[in-house]
Formats: C-alpha cells, sequence, structure tokens
C-alpha cells in the first residue's frame, strides 16, 4: 500500500465512519463505485472498527514489577550473545556501551569488546549509524586500527560489534609512565598518523581523535579506536555521516574539536589534521593548545575559533609560574619528567616542531598540511634533521614572501585578496536569498580559495588564480552581483593605495578596477550607476597617471570619462540634470587643458570653449568661478 | 520555583528551542536524554510506591516535562516534548517487552502481551511487539497518524492535548485517530484485506 492509497482509504472510510450505520453500505457503492478493492479496504477496516471496542482507548497503563527488577546494568556477568559470553562494561558513551567479553571456541578462548547500542537508542537514525560504523570497519584493515571481528542483534534487537580487545593504556599515560623521549613521542605519534592516513585513504574521517581514543599497547603499539562519529567521504557531495558532532553533546571531544566543528562547517580530512595536531600538542608538553585558563564550553569555542594556540616551546617555559587547574591531569608528571631537560625541550620545541603544530592547528583547514601523510613526513623529515615543510605562520608571512619572490605580482596578490573578500561579502549576502545561490557563492569561494592557496605555496602565477577566480565568477549564477563586487572592492583598494602616496601600485590597482567596470558597462549599459563607476575610475587613474606625468596616459583617461558623461547626458534627454551638465563641463574642461598641455592646442580650445558654454548656460544668481578662470584661459594667446 | 531540587534542565529546554526553529537533528539528541529521564522516573517511582504499582505513564511523561524543562520555555516547546516523550514511552514500553521476551525464550508462549509487564484494567491485553509493528507500517503510511497514536496511547494525552501538540483541531484528531485505530487494529488481529498482507500468511506464526 503506498501512502497516496492510504490517504484515499482513510478518507472514505472517515467519511463513512461520520454517517448513521444504515447509510454506509449505499455511500461506499457511490464512493467506490469503480474500485473494487478500494470497498474492501474500507469495509475492513470498518470491521476491525466495530470489534476494536477499547483498543488503545486507555493509555498503556500502569507500570508493573518489571521495570523494578531491570538491572542498572543492562548485560549481567555471564550474559551470552551466540559464542560470546559477557564478563565487564569497559567502556560507555551516549549511543551505548563497550563490554569486555570472551569468545568461547572448542580450541581458543579469546577476549573481545563488543559494543553495544543502549536501549532506547535503537532508533532508525542509530541503527543506520551503527551500520555505517560497521562499514567503515569493515573496509578497514591497518596494523594502527582496533579491528572489527564481527556483529549482529542480541535477540531483544539491539545491534552490537564485536572489535578486537586492545589491551593498552591512553597514550598519553603511556608516554608519561614510560618517560618517552620527545622523538619516542613523535615516532608513536607518526604510527597513529598512518593510521589515519590510512582511514583517510579509505575515505573515512575519524573526526574524534582524542588521546583515550588511543591505547598503546604493552608491545608499544598504537591502535587507533572507536570509529563512531566517523564520516565516509563519499562520492560527491554523498556522505554518511555516523553523526551530527554536537560540541554541547560531546563534551569530552571538544578539547580536540576543529573550528569547523565547532562552526558546523564542512568536515574533511583536515579535520583529523587538526585534531592530530592537538593530540601532538599535547604530548610533547602535557598541555593543550589554547593553555590551561578556559573553563566554559562557550569559552573553549571561542579560543578553538578565536584565539591563536600557544607556541608549545612557550607553554615549556612557563611551566612553573602556570598554576594549572587543568582538565589534564598528567601535566605536573610532564612538567617533573622534563624538569631537567625543560631547557633543551624549550629549544627544541621552539624552531620546527613548534611551526609543524602550529601549521596543523590553523584555523582555515585547506591551510593545514594537506594530508596526514605529509603532517607525517614532515615529523620523518624533522627527526632526520632535514629541513621541514611547515613554516610560522605569521600574518602576512606567506604574502611577503610571494612578494618578495615575485615582486612584480603584488598587484594580481591584492587583487586576488579582494576577490576573496568580496566572494566573502557575497556569501553574506547571499544568506537571505535562495539556498541554492548561496551554496553556488560558496562554491565560488571555496573554488576561488584553492587557487589562492595553489598559487601561496606552490608559487604559481596568481595572475592565473585570479583569472580562474573570474572564471568562476562568470559561470555563477549571481555574476552580475559578484562582479560588481569585485570591481568595488578593487576600486576601494586602489583608493587605499593611492592615499598612501603609492602611485605606481595604484595605477595598477585602479587599471584593474576600470576594466572590470569597463565590462560591467558592457552588460548594463543603461545603468547610470555602472556609468559612473567606468567615469570615476578612468577619472582616478588619469589623476595618477597625471601625477606620475603621464599626459598621454591621463589624456585617454579623461578623454573616456567624457565619452561616457557625454553618453549619460545623451541618456537623461529631455530630463537632463544641471549636475550632470556640470560634470560634462567639467570633463570637457579637463580634456581641453590636457590636450593643450599634450600639444594639441586647437582640439583643446574646442572642449574649453564647449565647457565654457555650458558653465554660462547653467549659470544662476551665483556666478561660477569656473567661468571666469575658463575665459582667462581662452583669452591667452 | 524549585529550580533547586531539578536537574539540569537548560540543555532539554535548548534543545526544545532549536527545535523549535526547525532544527530536526536536535531530536536526536533529545531522544536518549528523555529515555533515560522516563527510565529513571519509573524505576525511582516504583521504589516509592513500594507495592502500589500505579504508575501512569501518562503521569510520567508530565513529570519528565516538568522536571527537564524550563517552566519559562515558550508553549510550543511542550508539544515538542510531548511528541518526543511519547515516542521514547513507547521505546521503554518495547524495550521491557523485548526483554521479557527474550527472557523466556524457549518456553511455549512467545507472545508478549501488555498484560505480562502492566496491568490493564478491564482491557484486552496487547501485544506491545506486534503493536509496535503495525505502528511502523502505520508510521510508512501516515507518519502524523503514528505519532498521534504515540501521543494519544503512549504519553495518554487527551484529544484536546492531542490537538494542541499537533496544531490541529479536535475533529481532526477525532476522525484521524478512528481510522488510525481500525487500522492497527486490522494489522494486529490479522484482518486485513491488502493482498500482500494476506500473502505474508499472518496466521502462520
Amino acid at each position: 500500500m503506498t501512502p497516496q492509497r492510504w490517504a484515499q482509504i482513510r478518507q472514505v472510510f472517515e467519511g463513512a465512519l461520520e454517517r448513521p450505520a444504515k447509510d454506509r453500505a449505499a455511500y461506499l457503492r457511490v464512493l467506490c463505485a469503480r474500485d473494487e478493492e478500494l470497498r474492501h479496504e474500507v469495509e475492513s477496516l470498518l470491521q476491525s472498527h466495530e470489534h476494536s471496542d477499547e483498543f488503545l482507548e486507555t493509555p498503556a497503563a500502569q507500570l508493573s514489577q518489571i521495570i523494578s527488577d531491570e538491572d542498572i546494568s543492562e548485560y549481567p556477568q555471564g550474559y551470552r550473545i551466540g559464542p560470546y559470553q559477557f564478563e565487564r562494561r569497559i567502556g560507555r558513551g551516549g549511543m551505548g556501551a563497550v563490554w569486555l567479553a570472551t569468545r568461547f571456541d572448542k580450541e581458543y578462548k579469546k577476549q573481545v569488546a563488543i559494543k553495544m547500542v543502549k536501549r532506547g537508542m535503537n532508533s532508525q537514525e542509530i541503527l543506520r549509524r551503527f551500520r555505517t560504523e560497521r562499514q567503515v570497519l569493515a573496509n578497514l584493515d591497518h596494523p594502527n586500527i582496533a579491528r572489527l571481528i564481527d556483529g549482529g542483534s542480541t535477540p531483544d534487537g539491539l545491534p552490537y560489534l564485536v572489535m578486537e580487545y586492545v589491551e593498552g593504556t591512553p597514550i598519553d599515560q603511556y608516554c608519561e609512565g614510560w618517560k618517552c623521549t620527545i622523538s619516542e613521542r613523535l615516532q608513536l605519534f607518526r604510527a597513529v598518523c598512518s593510521a589515519v592516513h590510512y582511514a583517510h585513504q579509505n575515505l573515512v574521517v575519524h573526526r574524534d581523535i582524542k588521546t583515550s581514543n588511543i591505547l598503546v599497547t604493552a608491545d608499544g603499539i598504537p591502535k587507533l579506536l572507536d570509529f563512531g562519529i566517523a564520516k565516509l567521504l563519499g562520492a560527491e557531495g554523498s556522505t554518511l555521516d555516523l553523526a551530527q558532532t554536537r560540541p554541547e553533546m560531546r563534551p569530552m571531544t571538544l578539547d580536540y574539536a576543529s573550528p569547523e566543528q565547532i562552526r558546523g562547517e564542512p568536515i574533511t580530512t583536515a579535520t583529523d589534521i587538526y585534531s592530530l595536531g592537538v593530540l601532538l600538542f599535547r604530548l610533547l608538553t602535557g598541555k593543550m593548545p589554547y593553555g590551561p585558563g578556559i573553563h566554559s564550553q562557550a569559552a573553549m569555542q571561542h579560543a578553538i575559533c578565536e584565539k591563536e594556540p600557544f607556541r608549545p616551546s612557550s607553554l615549556v617555559l612557563s611551566d612553573e609560574s602556570t598554576v594549572v587547574p587543568d582538565a589534564t591531569q598528567k601535566i605536573e608528571a610532564v612538567s617533573e619528567t622534563r624538569d631537567k631537560a625543560r631547557k633543551r625541550l624549550r629549544k627544541k620545541l621552539s624552531g620546527d616542531l613548534d611551526n609543524i603544530i602550529l601549521m596543523a592547528l590553523r584555523k582555515e583547514p585547506h591551510r593545514r598540511y594537506l594530508s596526514v601523510g605529509q603532517f607525517s613526513e614532515d615529523i620523518r623529515r624533522y627527526l632526520e634533521g632535514h629541513p621541514v615543510v611547515a613554516r610560522l605562520d605569521t600574518p602576512g608571512y606567506r604574502l611577503a614572501k610571494f612578494v618578495r619572490r615575485n615582486p612584480q605580482g603584488i598587484a594580481a596578490v591584492v587583487l586576488i585578496g579582494a576577490a576573496l573578500i568580496s566572494v566573502a561579502a557575497i556569501s553574506q549576502h547571499s544568506a537571505s536569498s535562495s539556498a541554492r545561490a548561496r551554496q553556488e557563492a560558496e562554491r565560488v569561494l571555496q573554488q576561488t580559495r584553492h587557487e589562492l592557496t595553489a598559487a601561496y605555496s606552490h608559487g604559481g602565477d596568481p595572475q592565473h588564480a585570479y583569472a580562474t577566480a573570474e572564471l568562476e565568477y562568470n559561470a555563477s549564477p549571481i555574476a552580475g552581483p559578484a562582479r560588481m563586487d569585485l570591481a568595488e572592492t578593487s576600486t576601494a583598494l586602489a583608493d587605499a593605495v593611492e592615499a598612501k602616496g603609492n602611485h605606481p601600485e595604484a595605477v595598477k590597482l585602479y587599471r584593474e578596477a576600470l576594466t572590470q567596470w569597463e565590462a560591467l558597462a558592457l552588460t548594463n549599459s543603461h545603468d547610470t550607476a555602472v556609468q559612473h563607476e567606468v567615469m570615476a575610475a578612468a577619472n582616478a587613474l588619469g589623476g595618477v597617471e597625471l601625477k606620475m606625468g603621464d599626459v598621454p596616459g591621463a589624456l585617454s583617461r579623461y578623454t573616456r570619462a567624457l565619452q561616457i558623461t557625454e553618453g549619460m547626458a545623451a541618456m537623461e534627454g529631455s530630463h537632463l540634470t544641471p549636475a550632470t551638465l556640470e560634470e560634462v563641463a567639467a570633463a570637457n574642461r579637463s580634456v581641453g587643458e590636457l590636450l593643450i598641455r599634450n600639444g594639441s592646442r586647437e582640439a583643446g580650445l574646442v572642449k574649453l570653449r564647449k565647457a565654457l558654454r555650458i558653465y554660462q548656460e547653467l549659470s544662476s544668481e551665483t556666478p561660477n568661478p569656473a567661468i571666469s578662470e575658463l575665459t582667462g584661459l581662452l583669452a591667452q594667446p | 520555583m524549585e529550580d533547586g531540587t531539578l536537574g539540569d534542565n537548560g540543555e532539554i529546554t535548548r534543545l526544545l528551542g532549536e527545535i523549535g526553529r526547525g532544527q530536526k537533528d536536535a531530536v536526536n539528541d533529545l531522544l536518549p536524554l528523555v529515555y533515560d529521564e522516563l527510565h529513571r522516573l519509573a524505576r525511582s517511582y516504583f521504589r516509592r510506591e513500594r507495592g502500589e504499582h500505579t504508575m501512569q505513564p501518562t503521569a510520567l511523561v508530565h513529570e519528565a516535562y516538568i522536571r527537564l524543562v524550563d517552566q519559562r520555555a515558550p508553549l510550543e516547546s511542550r508539544g515538542h516534548f510531548m511528541a518526543v516523550a511519547a515516542t521514547q514511552m513507547r521505546r521503554v514500553l518495547l524495550d521491557y517487552a523485548r526483554k521479557h521476551r527474550a527472557a523466556r525464550r524457549g518456553g511455549d508462549d512467545q507472545k508478549v502481551l501488555l498484560e505480562d509487564t502492566m496491568a490493564i484494567c478491564e482491557q484486552r491485553p496487547v501485544d506491545m511487539i506486534l503493536l509496535d509493528s503495525a505502528l511502523e507500517k502505520l508510521a510508512i503510511l501516515d507518519s502524523k497518524q503514528a505519532k498521534l497514536v504515540e501521543l494519544r496511547f503512549f504519553a495518554g494525552l487527551s484529544v484536546e492535548e492531542t490537538a494542541e501538540v499537533m496544531g490541529v483541531s479536535p475533529a481532526t484528531i477525532k476522525r484521524s485517530w478512528s481510522s488510525a485505530r481500525a487500522f492497527l487494529h486490522r494489522e494486529m488481529t490479522g484482518g486485513s484485506l491488502d493482498a500482500s498482507a494476506l500473502g505474508a500468511n499472518p496466521a502462520g506464526f
């Protein structure tokens, strides 16, 4: 039966019920004239209705003894599922619990961990997550990932997963307990990286990397556990979420949560890179990246999204002075084991290791390491004494570096920045418009950022990046507003650069702005605002060129401005306003003066005369000083 | 105000607010919290009223509401809460029924009647597990009707209260209730004339 069919059936049924019993047969004959099956359905429902008496009319009633019988521990020792016998609970989460169990076979005894869904949590949604976790794990076979052994459902319908039982210590405690050296810690960390990288290659993002999810066995092998909230990166757009990571609901995870997780932005492999960064920070310093003074969730969220993390080496330094009421209890042990070596540790951390960790902890996912593999490689390079990829990321560092390498490209870089700003603005702007337009704007933004990053980090051609951004704008359904925004931003940038007296850069930027406005004018020939902008940009560019002594250049800009002004006046026709006329006069005057300066005296005089004539026509009670000035100019021999 | 004696109701009130703003995910977060509370209340009630097992799910749901939700929350939050609580009350009862059946596995009686887990006054026992699967079917055909059954039967809301929670008139509730009830009864007694149901041989178990 389909919902549509049911809707039809119940309508007829409910209609029948409202009629006296004796009229129902006739009612059904009429309504079900051509649908015998419909009549049968309704009749059988009417029959059920007759026999149902008080069925469900009294709410589910008193709860009996059974409820009190229920033990708090849901699966007592000795409880069996298939070949597995439960021993004790070893873990507990929001969705369920993990039990230690023993598998009894004829041949051998083996301990396993069984992950159960909690009662009451067996909703469709949770069952789906559970299935996804099973699917995720089934595909992962790596020495540093706890293996999936089996899965199934209990007799009362609760699903479970049977996992390799890892007898080990959380990685941070292991490091402290064994007083691991920095390079031992780094080696352990690299093993964790290899597990995460392997998961990424299998399109799985873990999303919950933290010390308690990484156990180190007695053999010193770290094992990554709990893919319970992992995410499958599917083919384009189709992602299987194991859970919406809601920070408020997972307070223990917040310490390792990335800015994008807090903000609810897309989760990618870069999310795991961030958490790995926190983990490494923790392993090397015994502290968390934002320091000890953060006590509320809100403050933590704010720190993750806005605050720059401490430099790991600086926290080693401040050990003594900082009283640490931190969630991390092991700190004293850490500082104790390092007391003597503190100076050396500080020195070790303060260079490349600081940079490596801070690179993984960058707020913007795309500015972290490109992959866990690259992250791990950089640590290997550090261990082997080779230069690392990571560089300290002071504001403007990359830009400065780029400019040094490519001085000609500065205008383009500034423009790419402008493009980014404007696309971001569009994203904001379209929040109020359709979701689709917004998505599109986001896509443009992503693409542009991607190009920009490529240009920055690989020394690529920024002009190419800019051209790509432009192509993106053009392909976008919001191309109009986007381009407008871009042009406005370029103009504003040019104004700013000119205000600082940097004429050569200002010329480049104004030129770019003028080109953009010109392009816009082509498609918006009746938009006077755009025409105005073209004129303003041309005038501004001409003004700077003039300051730099480029009279021919300035002349051609002013001529263009004049042309537009006169075009606008023509468009106004009979509604021509005095303001426009005055602009026409001023433009003629500028061009006229420049023509004379450039040696074309006759042509120049024509423009000046025209300007004077307009000024005289406009002139009212208050005499325009331009009139006397022009009269003077024209009178010169 | 009894705030001091109540648990931290901020989280649940906040989630209800999110549901009110159309954030569907919040429901998933709310479900386990409400389930736990219903469960806990049921147990604690039993201990308190030793020997007198007259705790009605209806009262349970209402008490859970008072305990869990900031009473200054907007009225619509009450509706959202009731909807979630009804679903979870259904789950609580179903879990007991299943557990009971599992405990008696191997016996000749596979049916778990509600009278086993609950004493129902002068009423025919309801097989919780059968009811659950019938409700699942109804949910596929008309999720609002399934919700209506949860609110009326599991949360014990009156027609008027249900109408308020679901945002429709009492008359609509009454009509919808009649067909939902007939559907469930037919499903559970195998009286369906629907071709597929007949093919499934309902008497075969």
